[in-house]
């Protein structure tokens, strides 16, 4: 393919989102590659996304992001600490010289690697710190403003009226508005993976008025109360993208009759009305092959079989991202969800290096669980998972012990 | 079975005694120390075997005039998370094959002021990829101390052959540049020949910035390890990139990045400079790219192939 059919499928993607929710079927088809056959409008943001769309946290060039602009995905989703993400997705757009085809999303963050409860701006460090985050990325990103800025992973303190002060800080609002105002920022958005009172808090970020996007994580797992999260979300215009899709990700030998694990995981999400799109984190060309299959398609009878077959095999066995509902059973305070997160993170998501130091700087650590004879953890868990038994060899993954 | 390997019975009976009651002695030492373990202790010394397995590097008395704070303690792949509880996966998954930490501080004080983390990368490239992975975004660089080095705050980070080594201060009014200088050289004199950094780029301008990519490089999951540097050429910054491997596994991996462009429809030309081959790459996502397939070396650079590169390229 010359550059100019890039540019020039570019554009015919442009003219789709102008006129309809799928990209011209000729295009679609371009080069026998999966492209995105769906685009779902964002709730009041006015935007319409790829439902598949791209999670640049690992972002491994900028070439990527084109090639991904060129299968259809219009969203990407990034962060001032997502290595050089920001940077590659600048080049791209300077490469791209279309804006204001494709929707860039970042973080209220500070750049360099990242440190819990650090890199996302706290209460307190003012007004001026929440623009400069804001206007930092902007240079990276080599454009002059944001589609939407996040207050990221909310609940990743235990303090839950800490975090509802992050959420609601009064110099994030001003700052927003101000950045509003001089067009570097145009919706505010929240995330959430919990581990602390990940619906709570997405709910009252929604009933506040003030968030034009959420961003739980949301998976056929079934988080009990997410789809109550949603319902509101919808009713109040608040549009919702989806994280954390494909539970774990540890079915990647589960193939059913040609089903895929991952597609079905995505049909599974986009049913829900609610949901205009996902985000999964894409470092590889082959992840567009794998994934994009998905765009637009139902959820299949064979699908569910394959998702079924996974919940029995692992139903008992994969945290619910969010959940916390074994957090204050611990005598020691330990941080479980936090942990098998972190877990998730090293064992299934295959990056183990950025779990290990997540886990480092945790304050209490899973050594503690060693000599527990009560483990109180277990009872609390409503979903009966072995939970000591999973931090213990979360602790021995996570700390090479 | 033969009257040979029976059991001798003309042994004393005292001694037959002695090995029957040997049995409750062993039991009861081993019941007793069971009584006395406790699991949430923590080893923080090195065992002796591990001790025995890392080999100390050559290290200053002290440094800044400040004398050891205690003997250098060694570490090996079964034993470094005692003193890096939850990155030691890291290291041992990027070569590493020991670590030395060495502490000084004034005499008869309580707490070391510089500690100084001596990893053993196996490689140099190795110390080099863990060197930027590391680095801070405010980190800045200095001239002359090891291989190269960087400095944040209150850390200095440098390469010298294989070794990665972190210096930390825990007094501000040390000066964290000079100690490493003085590491450094002592390093050099004890060792002897050191392994150089050999990033061994030809000379396609001037240098900018070098990063190291541990896998899927651009998005392509078959090139790893790879070397990149950006340099600023006479049309401007452009990037290029290289693996070093053995003869096989680089043909190996030159033929699998020409099957990923055809099979993702890019095309790619063959040509030839002065007796250089090359593959000219014509790139939607990209931009117009080259590579060649060397013998022990895949190089690739994003941008036209020049004459003056290509020329680069085949002096090197």
């Amino acid at each position: 393919m010359q550059r100019r059919e890039f540019f020039k499928h570019s554009v015919a993607s442009a003219a789709a989102l102008g006129t309809g929710l799928s990209v011209p079927q000729a295009w679609a088809q371009a080069d026998g590659k999966a492209q995105v056959r769906s685009y779902r409008r964002l709730g009041r943001t006015g935007m319409k996304i790829s439902d598949i769309s791209f999670g640049a946290g690992k972002l491994p060039s900028a070439g990527m992001v084109l090639r991904a602009i060129d299968r259809g995905i219009n969203y990407f989703d990034t962060a001032p600490d997502y290595g050089r993400s920001e940077e590659y997705l600048g080049q791209a757009l300077k490469r791209l010289k279309q804006r204001d085809k494709v929707y860039i999303v970042s973080k209220f963050c500070d750049a360099g690697p990242y440190v819990t409860g650090k890199s996302h701006l706290q209460p307190g460090v003012g007004k001026a710190a929440y623009k400069k985050a804001v206007e930092d990325s902007l240079k990276r990103l080599n454009t002059d403003y944001l589609d939407a800025v996040f207050v990221h992973a909310m609940g990743e303190g235990s303090d839950l009226a800490s975090e509802r002060r992050r959420l609601l800080d009064e110099d994030m609002l001003a700052a927003f508005a101000e950045l509003k105002a001089e067009g570097k920022a145009r919706a505010l958005a929240v995330s959430s993976h919990g581990p602390h009172g990940m619906e709570e808090l997405l709910l009252e970020a929604v009933n506040s008025g003030h968030y034009d996007l959420i961003m739980p994580a949301f998976n056929f797992m079934k988080f009990p109360r997410v789809p109550e999260v949603i319902k509101a979300a919808q009713a109040k215009d608040v549009g919702v993208v989806a994280m954390k899709t494909l539970a774990g990700a540890r079915a990647m030998d589960l193939d059913l009759a040609g089903a895929s694990f991952e597609q079905a995981a995505f049909k599974w999400v986009l049913q829900h009305p609610q949901v205009a799109g996902l985000v999964v984190t894409m470092r590889k060309v082959s992840d567009l092959d794998n994934y994009l299959p998905a765009s637009g398609q139902a959820l299949s009878a064979l699908d569910q079989q394959l998702l079924d077959r996974y919940a029995g095999l692992h139903g008992r066995d994969y945290c619910r991202t969010g959940c916390g509902d074994c957090e204050a059973s611990c005598p020691l305070g330990i941080s479980i969800a936090s942990i098998l997160r972190f877990q998730m993170y090293f064992e299934d998501y295959g990056q183990e290096k950025d779990a290990m130091s997540q886990y480092a700087q945790l304050d209490r650590k899973a050594d503690g669980c060693q000599g527990c004879a009560d483990a109180p953890c277990n009872q609390a868990c409503p979903h009966e998972l072995a939970v000591s038994a999973k931090l213990r060899d979360a602790h021995r993954s996570l700390s090479f012990g | 079975m033969s009257k040979a390997i029976l059991p001798s019975l003309d042994a004393p009976v005292w001694s037959r005694w002695l090995l029957s009651l040997l049995l409750p002695l062993m039991a009861g030492a081993i019941w007793w120390q069971g009584q006395h373990f406790d699991p949430g202790l923590v080893q923080l010394q090195a065992s002796a075997q591990a001790q025995a397995k890392t080999k100390l590097p050559p290290l200053p008395d002290a440094l800044l005039g400040l004398p050891r704070f205690g003997p250098p303690r060694p570490y090996n792949a079964d034993n470094l998370y005692e003193y890096i509880n939850g990155h030691a996966e890291y290291y041992l998954s990027s070569g590493f094959t020991g670590l030395t930490v060495v502490e000084y501080a004034t005499a008869g004080a309580q707490q070391p002021q510089l500690v100084a983390n001596l990893y053993h990368m196996g490689e140099p490239l190795f110390a080099f990829g863990a060197l930027m992975d590391e680095l801070s975004p405010e980190a800045q660089p200095l001239e002359g101390i090891g291989s190269m080095a960087f400095a944040s705050g209150d850390g200095l980070n440098l390469i010298l052959g294989p070794y990665y080594i972190q210096l930390s201060r825990f007094d501000a009014q040390l000066d964290l540049a000079q100690a490493a200088e003085a590491l450094a050289t002592s390093l050099r004199q004890g060792l002897g020949q050191i392994e150089e950094l050999d990033l061994s780029f030809p000379r396609l301008g001037r240098p900018l910035a070098t990063y190291f990519v541990k896998e899927a490089y651009r998005g392509m999951g078959f090139l790893n390890q790879v070397l990149e540097r950006q340099f600023q050429g006479p049309e401007g910054e452009f990037t290029a990139f290289q693996i070093l491997d053995s003869a096989e596994q680089i043909q190996i991996t030159g033929q699998a990045l020409l099957d990923f462009l055809s099979q993702d429809g890019i095309a790619v030309e063959q040509a030839e400079h002065q007796g250089l081959s090359y593959y000219r790459v014509d790139d939607p996502y990209e931009g117009e790219w080259f590579f060649v397939i060397g013998k022990t070396r895949l190089l690739g650079t994003f941008t036209a192939p020049e004459p003056s590169l290509l020329q680069a390229i085949r002096a090197d």
